[in-house]
């Protein structure tokens, strides 16, 4: 990043080099990959240019780290559904219909059952 | 034997669906609620910069090459092998090229899920040798960021550039752990 990059407004489709700034900072934790994204709380709705910046992170970092994100599965939702389409967990999980603890929106990759008590491997 | 949905294998099967799907999909999103004591990280590694660390004679070796993906193949890999009509004809597989360009940053990727198990116009032996091969090389610890998950963790990821696996826990400890997913937009290899 450089100052002669420095661009008011921000676009879609910039790479993340183009960001004068960044509304929040990433630091990498991984080897040549993977950040680390402070000072943002997903719970809440976030701008336009914060969910640019995320796009542009994962396309650089491929991986995103949030900590502290004290999310309810709606709040969960609502983030992502913010960032693009959501898939419907449908076909994916072992579990068999009558088994399952989450709505479809979710891929339930818990080891507990519908008394959110952990199952041991059978 | 058949898959059973609480074993760590099945778990680790389950967190990997997204490679064998007709379109792949793009950026899964995992939040953690609850977290065992120890174990249960999870490894990601970066298949962009696995390919860029390839020789040019591997890199124009599978430049053209389109595997098969099935979930047939990874669960048939760990023991699994009973089938049901229904489950061939929900896992039937579907084409991938080996090497992809990830859109979000012009970079080349490797495309190598567990589920993938063929190539296309290759031996089966041969095939299975090249893959497990570059799975290998592509896994090396210089390619590898493992997370050590804390409660309120949101890590989310491309699976377009990445392969991830979770590592083992303490089973009678619970591990809640949810995850959304973002619509893929990448289009499989049409099936000739």
């Amino acid at each position: 990043m450089t100052a002669t990059v420095a661009k008011p407004t921000i676009v879609v489709s910039a790479t993340f080099e183009e960001y004068a700034v960044m509304p929040f900072p990433i630091h990498q934790v991984g080897p040549c990959f993977a950040g680390e994204v402070d000072g943002i709380d997903l719970t809440k709705p976030l701008s336009a240019a914060d969910i640019d910046a995320i796009h542009a992170g994962m396309d650089r970092y491929a991986v995103l780290i949030f900590h502290d994100q004290d999310f309810t599965d709606e709040q969960q939702l609502a983030f992502t559904q913010s960032l693009g389409s959501i898939e419907l967990a449908i076909g994916t999980s072992l579990r068999r219909p009558e088994e399952y603890r989450l709505p479809p929106t979710f891929a339930d990759v818990s080891n507990l059952d519908q008394a959110q008590q952990a199952v041991r491997p059978r | 034997m058949t898959a059973d949905v609480f074993s760590p294998l099945a778990t680790a099967c389950g967190i990997r669906t997204a490679h064998s799907r007709p379109c792949p999909r793009n950026i899964s999103l995992l939040h953690a609620r609850q977290i065992p004591s120890k174990g249960g990280n999870t490894e990601f590694a970066d298949m962009r910069a696995a390919y860029d660390a390839l020789d040019q004679d591997t890199k124009d070796l599978i430049e053209p090459l389109i595997c098969e993906h099935s979930q047939m193949f990874s669960r048939a890999r760990l023991g699994f092998s009973d089938f049901t009509p229904e489950e061939r004809e929900r896992f039937k597989p579907v084409r991938q090229r080996l090497v992809r360009v990830h859109p979000g940053s012009g970079r080349k990727s490797l495309y190598l899920p567990s589920h993938a198990g063929t190539i296309i116009g290759w031996p089966e032996p041969e095939a299975k040798a090249l893959l497990m091969d570059l799975t290998e090389a592509a896994t090396q610890r210089e390619f590898v960021y493992s997370h050590k998950w804390r409660v309120g963790d949101l890590v989310m990821w491309d699976n377009r550039a990445t392969m991830h696996r979770a590592r083992p826990f303490p089973h009678d400890e619970p591990r809640d752990v949810r995850r959304t997913t973002l619509m893929g937009e990448g289009q499989p290899y049409p099936n000739i």
